[in-house]
């Protein structure tokens, strides 16, 4: 099966890309034929500057370059920041083809009128938003966190902007229930623990085509997450779909 | 990946639950489900819990339902949820010594008492003179994922190794640790061995072995509560010797066993 892992990321200190050959090396034993690398997106903490983002796009972008066979990148980007800046950090991220979104993490919530640049951004150049999303139920910091609540909101607002709304098993039940009634989000499977019942409640109220495999590697390791796939009782095309052929269409990946 | 041949190496989990759960709609709450489920994976022993028992005021009931459930399913070993606050944890000890049951799990989140009260302290010197396994359920969810109104404390790490370090010979098996709890409970002490459930890493057993010894990594699963899916392919894709993996499998469990 040819896998794709929409939710990587990289870190700023594998200089020698000692990690980075690790990564692949793992993921290849698994059968992934893609991985698309996010960024160290934390490295610098909630709110990166625009020095920071620079060089946190500087390694995916390096990465994809390297490993184009393998890679595909998202732009990192802060939403605090002008959107001018943003525009040419996507323009020099998009030079390269393998390219395929933007990254939005924890710098603000979803529903924060700063994220609305970055949507105007995706909207005018055709391509999707990953954005972070965690239930605050019981972290709280909603400032910086968005539940998914907030995601189907920001989705009501761009509804022509494809959304992929990260770690579903942090959604849960009633996370899933938030985006169902928006077409143009997605979901990934990435982080957490293999909760049992997670992936067969996200087909049976999403469908199998709105929900994408992701590891969130390396925090987290490719064997326990695709083992919530390989797991879980639905179809096998339900499993294709989640593990490949989805972020194909998605993201237009048109190899393997 | 590879797994060593299911004929001659049988698995077995330490780390399973029968029952509901209030935070989640578990797969597999009857036994013969359960037993079908992890049969269907080689797993051929599964020590298993009940989730009741941790709720009720006095666990010993809980722990006989489930005995009653599970006698005429060859798959399952009861391990009897413990609490050593209730006022007959002595005699219910005593039981088990002369049932010859030499294994039991405490709940320490659940049942609000720390690990180095005098009370534990009896029940652990008992433990050890009588030649008992302890298993410490470390957590059952991911503290983030808690239900709002229902929420348990992580462990303190150190009451667990003063304890351990207290009964050097008395052997711990913690379940359910995350990786950086894992590595800490196993450098800072002989006694004390770890599931694999919860623990996680790139390359999670190969990053667990870097730095525990073989001995004290035991195969753990936490189903229904997880895909078991996901322990056994840690195992299976960890390129590491075979027989290295029996013994994670199984063969660390067993050794335990045997010693009692």
């Amino acid at each position: 099966m040819n896998i794709i892992d929409i939710h990587v990321h990289p870190e700023l200190e594998d200089q020698d890309y000692s990690l980075t050959e690790k990564m692949i090396g793992l993921a290849k034993r698994y059968g992934v034929k893609h991985i698309c690398l996010l960024g160290d997106v934390l490295h610098f903490g909630y709110d990166p500057s625009e020095e920071q983002i620079r060089k946190i796009n500087d390694q995916t972008i390096e990465l994809v370059e390297k490993w184009s066979d393998f890679f595909f990148g998202f732009c990192f980007l802060n939403p605090k920041h002008p959107e001018e800046f943003m525009q040419q950090e996507a323009g020099r991220c998009f030079k390269n083809k393998n390219f395929k979104g933007i990254k939005l993490e924890v710098a603000v919530n979803a529903r924060n009128k700063h994220v609305e640049k970055v949507m105007r951004i995706a909207r005018n150049m055709n391509i999707v938003v990953l954005l972070h999303s965690w239930s605050t139920e019981i972290i709280d910091n909603r400032e910086h966190q968005s539940d998914p609540e907030d995601i189907a909101y920001l989705a009501s607002h761009f509804p022509d902007v494809k959304i992929i709304m990260a770690h579903v098993t942090s959604a849960r039940e009633r996370g899933v229930l938030a985006i169902k009634p928006f077409s143009n989000v997605w979901v990934d499977t990435s982080g957490g623990q293999p909760i049992a019942g997670t992936i067969e409640y996200a087909v049976e109220k999403l469908g199998s085509e709105r929900i994408l495999f992701g590891s969130d590697a390396p925090g987290r390791d490719f064997s326990a997450q695709l083992g919530k796939i390989y797991g879980s009782n639905i179809s096998e095309y339900a499993k294709r779909s989640i593990l490949g052929e989805n972020a194909r269409k998605l993201l237009g990946i048109t190899d393997g | 990946m590879k797994m060593p041949d299911k004929e001659t190496c049988p698995i077995f989990d330490i780390n399973v639950h029968l029952g509901c759960w209030h935070n989640q709609r578990l797969p597999y709450t009857s036994p013969l489900q359960l037993q079908k489920k992890l049969n269907s994976l080689g797993i051929r022993k599964a020590f298993v819990s009940s989730n009741q028992a941790i709720f009720y005021s006095d666990p010993e009931p809980g722990n006989l339902e489930l005995l009653n459930k599970v006698k005429r399913y060859p798959l399952f070993v009861p391990v009897p949820v413990f609490n050593p606050n209730i006022p007959n944890s002595e005699e219910i000890l005593r039981k088990y010594s002369k049932l010859k049951i030499k294994i039991i799990k405490l709940f320490p989140s659940f049942h609000n008492y720390s690990l180095n009260s005098e009370k534990i302290k009896s029940v652990l010197k008992f433990c050890l003179l009588e030649g008992f396994i302890i298993l410490i359920q470390m957590r059952m969810e991911d503290e983030r994922l808690q239900h709002p109104t229902l929420k348990t404390n992580p462990l303190d790490i150190d009451k667990i190794l003063e304890i351990a370090e207290m009964y050097p010979s008395l052997p711990i098996i913690c379940l359910s640790g995350y990786f950086n709890e894992c590595v800490r409970l196993a450098q800072n002490s002989s006694n004390i061995y770890l599931d694999i459930s919860f623990a996680e890493r790139l390359d999670t057993i190969k990053a667990l072995l870097d730095v525990i010894p073989l001995s004290r990594i035991v195969f753990g699963s936490h189903t229904p509560f997880f895909y078991p899916e996901s322990a056994l392919l840690k195992v299976e894709s960890s390129e590491i010797p075979l027989c290295w993996k029996e013994h994670i499998l199984y063969k660390n469990i067993e050794t335990l066993m045997e010693e009692r």
